[in-house]
């Protein structure tokens, strides 16, 4: 736990109001949440539904305000910062959603697409944005003519290269990636892990990896949460805690995990 | 398919009709206000290309008019009057003391066909404002009831349910009732124009407003978001893109029934005054018994909205069909 890691979590919690008027209680989504990360790392971080991973992944990104807690990304508190700090912070962290289908504007040109945060950001005129783009596009594997076709016309895996594409346009330095990769198809997962760990190479990233999927998340992170019941039960290297689960929880995604694989189970 | 014919037909037919009353100081023999007295209701002229002796003429002419004794008229054949075209600046007429009046003359020998053109003018420009005051209202209301939501979203909702039960026409009423008897015709227009439109937006501002709570939750404006953008970003680059679809297909349901409320106000002798026509004074010259007996050619107004009105609700409909199968 040194002070100089490149993401430092301390003691984060969120709550979130339940119903309305009289009868409205307010529950946690998740509290007391502590991590480490250095630079250029992945920590994967597992557990069931609803067990306040999304919510963390919103804090950490600038989208939610965390209710107690603090996070540095190098030494810089995220939710300390002003307005105007905070829209550069901003910059730094990328979130990529769930769906990348829904996060794709279909009026908009794959191009557009990935422009759109420069555009946001006013970062150049629309000669070098559109430069930009193609180069991202590149680099996120998408064929070169793609620039002019509109969202809807990618297949899903092309949707999330996207989606890619378009988080790296600010040069972030921590990428969350939440459940991204659930709902493709096993060899384009393959194809999407190996284009992530191919970009944290080449532009030294770090990426906080969320899923259910124990599995997957094990051939990826060198360190892995489990979470459940908003908060982290079980951390550290992921060899060693898949070798030793000790959490029933872990034990649990460990058992799924394993029934899945072909040979694994029935 | 059949709705892209659809919509294109409509669309093309209203063009035309629309191009023919915005030329009307081209296309009107006659001005709006020009009048023969003495040829009060006259009936619609015939053209004729053959003469009493059964000779045929390549351009048509017509016959002058005389009094039959019963209080109508009869052609007379010693007066015929060819039609010239590009005659005094307009398409066609002719020459005097002849008399053209394709759709017959009202009460003061006004020519009909003239007027109903000209009536036009007042009565679409009155629905196409009118349209374009509800939805700007419709759509700054409705985006910004479900864009931010809250008390903000309330305040809008419960106004509109307000506006929905005020009794419009007898505000109406009551306004006039504080203005001089006789306000001039900009005066009347802008009054119609604030009453049809104000009265209007609650039905857009709620389709509106729903597509903008819709699009708060749609995963590229959150990205977006994310990036940093403003909510004037949001709205400008997003949210009205979005909007544009049920815009554009309420302006066509609210174009034709717009039309129709100049017409029924100005029927009740609460919108344009004359002598400038438009389609609702002229048919209130046609409320009585007689004139509809008599003189059905005063019905021309009425005549004239039927295809305007019906081609603008074929157009609205089938702009909602495609809008369902767009998804």
């Amino acid at each position: 736990m040194a002070d100089d890691a490149f993401l430092s979590v301390r003691g984060l919690g969120r709550r979130f109001p339940r119903g309305r008027g009289p009868e409205r209680t307010a529950g946690w989504a998740f509290r007391g949440v502590s991590l480490d990360l250095a630079q250029g790392r992945t920590l994967g971080l597992v557990g069931p539904s609803g067990g306040g991973k999304s919510t963390l992944a919103r804090c950490l990104a600038l989208y939610d305000a965390p209710t107690c807690g603090e996070v540095r990304l190098e030494q810089r508190s995220l939710w300390a910062a002003g307005r105007r700090e905070r829209r550069r912070l901003r910059a730094e962290i990328q979130l990529i959603f769930q769906q990348p289908a829904a996060a794709l504007n279909p009026r908009f040109t794959a191009g557009q697409i990935v422009a759109e945060p420069l555009l946001i950001q006013r970062r150049g005129d629309a000669e070098s944005q559109r430069k930009r783009a193609a180069e991202l596009m590149e680099m996120a594997g998408l064929p070169a003519g793609a620039a002019r076709n509109r969202a809807l016309e990618f297949s899903g895996g092309e949707r999330q290269r996207l989606a890619i594409a378009r988080a790296l346009a600010l040069d972030p330095k921590l990428l969350i990636l939440d459940e991204s990769l659930s709902g493709l198809d096993v060899s384009i997962q393959a194809q999407i892990v190996n284009l992530l760990a191919d970009l944290q190479e080449r532009l030294h990233l770090t990426y906080i990896l969320i899923s259910h999927d124990l599995r997957l998340v094990a051939g990826i992170a060198g360190e892995i949460a489990v979470m459940d019941g908003g908060s982290i039960v079980e951390s550290g290297p992921a060899d060693e805690l898949l070798a030793r689960p000790r959490h029933p929880c872990t034990r649990e995604l460990l058992d799924a995990a394993l029934a899945l694989t072909p040979g694994g189970g029935p | 398919m059949a709705e892209r014919t659809k919509i294109r037909s409509a669309l093309a037919f209203l063009a035309a009709l629309h191009a023919a009353v915005a030329l009307a100081g081209f296309l009107a023999p006659y001005g709006f206000a020009d009048q023969r007295r003495d040829y009060p209701y006259a009936p619609p002229a015939r053209l004729r290309f053959l003469d009493a002796s059964g000779r045929f003429h390549l351009r048509p002419f017509v016959y002058g008019l005389a009094p039959d004794g019963a209080g109508g008229y009869r052609e007379d054949t010693a007066g015929a009057y060819p039609v010239r075209f590009l005659f005094h600046q307009r398409l066609f007429g002719v020459d005097e003391p002849g008399t053209i009046f394709l759709c017959g003359s009202d009460g003061y020998g006004r020519d009909v066909f003239s007027r109903v053109l000209y009536g036009g003018q007042t009565s679409l420009v009155t629905g196409l404002a009118a349209a374009f005051v509800s939805l700007s209202l419709g759509l700054a209301l409705g985006i910004a009831a479900g864009f931010y939501g809250g008390w903000l979203d309330r305040l809008i909702m419960r106004g509109g349910e307000l506006a929905m039960a005020l009794p419009w026409l007898y505000l109406l009423l009551a306004v006039r009732a504080f203005l001089p008897l006789h306000i001039g015709a900009p005066e009347a227009f802008a009054l119609l124009v604030a009453i049809i439109g104000g009265s209007g937006w609650v039905r857009p501002a709620r389709l509106i407003r729903g597509v903008a709570l819709s699009a708060r939750e749609r995963g590229y404006v959150e990205a977006a978001r994310g990036f940093g953008a403003s909510d004037a970003y949001l709205i400008r680059r997003h949210l009205l893109p979005m909007t544009l679809g049920v815009a554009l297909t309420q302006a066509t349901v609210l174009i034709p029934r717009y039309v129709l409320a100049e017409i029924a106000l100005s029927f009740l002798g609460l919108g344009i005054g004359e002598p400038a026509p438009s389609w609702g004074n002229m048919l209130a010259e046609a409320r009585q018994y007689h004139a509809l007996v008599s003189h059905p050619w005063m019905l021309a107004p009425a005549v004239a909205a039927f295809p305007i009105l019906l081609a603008y609700l074929i157009l609205a409909d089938a702009l909602m069909e495609r809008q369902r199968e767009g998804g």
